[in-house]
């Protein structure tokens, strides 16, 4: 909910960008539930809460992505392994995950270009997999039951994304540098 | 640390990661991973950074993909079933006056909303009305004309074609004449705003007219002043239907006249001076503590609730 809006620079922001975010937001993800103005509005908010505390050079790409993380966020599953991860972290005293919210994640807008990129050498296979396995939180035995794929053939494939897409970002972390992005996709997109 | 055991950390933390999240993880092997973990504080740094990408990675295109998959299942599921075109009213109130004894006039249809409902009705002639809470019309149908009285309260009309009876709706002494489209009546204490979705719409009164098309809107005040012809740029039209509000330089005192029709527990204020602050605000009926908390911030008007459940603004 957005009231009174204090600073004239987000006033004018949202004067302007309000209207055409609600048609991108319908045009890409339907009319609802949820509601694109519920989720253009929730997306505002938190470009309202983090502007001030670090500087976001890109405001309305990073509203839009905020809000499509948004809807996306609507489609989580309950995630058991997950569950099992971060009972692990808390007993180990391990820093909790907390750079997987809609914002957080949209402001490592390089990060999430590299991953986009190393999705997009996927075979079709990999991305199925991935999808059930990553985004819908299933077990490689649902995934098999699922699929008909025996589970080292899963393990296999899923194993050989993850690396490429791990390898990606260490790379580019380490040396700063995509260069090297493409030699690894060409290594690392069979399955 | 060398180059080959950052690799050979690396490689079994992708092990352990994948074991974790494959679901075939045993106790005895959860254990094993935890003494791995703890067995350097570089292991459990790669350990993390790969739930990290992973985790992040639900915000990539295959995440959306998988959203976009399941509305488009959800939305076949729909029609497969059968509900396109359901109109489903909570409480009709339908009552037959005999005021046209002496004639052959059908006596008017009268449809009331109570507080906080919303409810559809289709008329004779296949139109269909969709009325806000505490709303009040009278309709009028024969062969000759299509006729509606909004007496109070939010409507939007979806009027049939029907190009030898016009579909007159008079609010006040405001009329709108259409002969087929989608249109909103908004009726407030002191105006009466028309917004049309589809079609074209015609508003007058005594002494002025605008003619109306779709994303347009006019205001018509107490004096019978007609604004500027406001375009909507915005999905705003007929919120209400989703108790959703949108306020635009409007004062507190019209604000809590419409939510007070569509809530069960009234706001009343203090002092009447409250009533005359002007707001700009869009929330959800379900939001009313935030947007009076907001209240609170930007003009220093607090609230309770009292005893009886009414919600009190005062300075």
């Amino acid at each position: 909910m957005i009231v009174l809006m204090k600073s004239k620079f987000f006033d004018q922001l949202y004067q302007q960008y309000w209207p055409e975010l609600c048609v991108r937001l319908q045009a890409r993800f339907g009319a609802g539930p949820p509601d694109p103005e519920d989720i253009a509005q929730q997306a505002f908010c938190k470009y309202s809460e983090l502007c001030n505390e670090q500087r976001i050079d890109n405001p309305k790409a990073f509203i839009y992505t905020v809000a499509r993380n948004l809807f996306i966020d609507q489609f989580r599953r309950i995630d058991k392994q997950q569950q099992v991860m971060d009972q692990i972290f808390e007993e180990l005293d391990i820093a909790p995950v907390y750079e997987d919210s809609a914002e957080q994640s949209a402001l490592q807008t390089e990060r999430n270009a590299l991953i986009e990129k190393a999705i997009s050498t996927f075979s079709e296979k990999q991305k199925q997999l991935m999808t059930m396995s990553i985004i819908e939180g299933k077990s490689y035995r649902q995934i098999a039951q699922e699929t008909g794929l025996p589970i080292a053939n899963i393990s296999r494939t899923i194993t050989a994304a993850q690396t490429l897409l791990d390898q990606t970002i260490r790379t580019w972390e380490y040396d700063g540098s995509v260069d090297n992005v493409t030699y690894l996709l060409k290594e690392g997109s069979g399955q | 640390m060398s180059t080959s055991y950052d690799e050979a950390v690396w490689q079994q933390a992708r092990e352990y990661h994948q074991l974790i999240h494959s679901g075939m993880c045993d106790v005895a092997q959860q254990q094993q991973i935890k003494t791995w973990l703890r067995a350097d504080e570089r292991h459990a740094e790669c350990f993390r950074e790969l739930e990290v990408l992973r985790r992040q990675t639900r915000y990539s295109s295959l995440g959306e993909e998988a959203f976009l998959k399941q509305k488009a299942e959800e939305s076949t599921d729909k029609k497969r079933n059968g509900t396109l075109g359901a109109i489903a009213a909570c409480v009709v109130c339908v009552v037959l006056f005999f005021t046209y004894q002496y004639t052959n006039e059908p006596a008017p249809l009268e449809f009331v909303t109570a507080r906080g409902e919303i409810a559809d009705f289709m008329l004779p002639d296949g139109s269909q009305i969709t009325l806000g809470a505490k709303s009040h019309v009278l309709v009028n149908q024969n062969d000759r004309i299509r006729a509606v009285t909004q007496l109070a309260g939010d409507a939007i009309y979806k009027v049939t074609k029907d190009a030898q009876r016009p579909f007159v709706v008079s609010v006040d002494d405001v009329d709108v004449r259409v002969l087929g489209t989608v249109f909103e009546v908004l009726k407030r204490k002191t105006s009466v705003k028309v917004e049309v979705a589809e079609g074209h719409v015609n508003v007058s009164n005594h002494a002025n007219y605008e003619d109306l098309t779709a994303s347009e809107f006019v205001t018509v005040n107490d004096h019978g002043e007609f604004s500027e012809v406001g375009k909507q740029r915005s999905r705003t039209f007929a919120n209400w239907r989703n108790q959703r509000f949108s306020f635009e330089n409007t004062t507190i005192a019209e604000i809590t006249e419409v939510l007070n029709r569509y809530r069960q527990d009234s706001i009343r204020l203090a002092h009447p001076e409250i009533g005359e602050l002007v707001v700009t605000a869009s929330f959800r009926l379900n939001q009313l503590n935030q947007f009076l908390d907001a209240l609170q911030v930007s003009h220093d008007i607090k609230w309770h609730i009292d005893g009886t459940g009414v919600i009190w603004l005062q300075k």
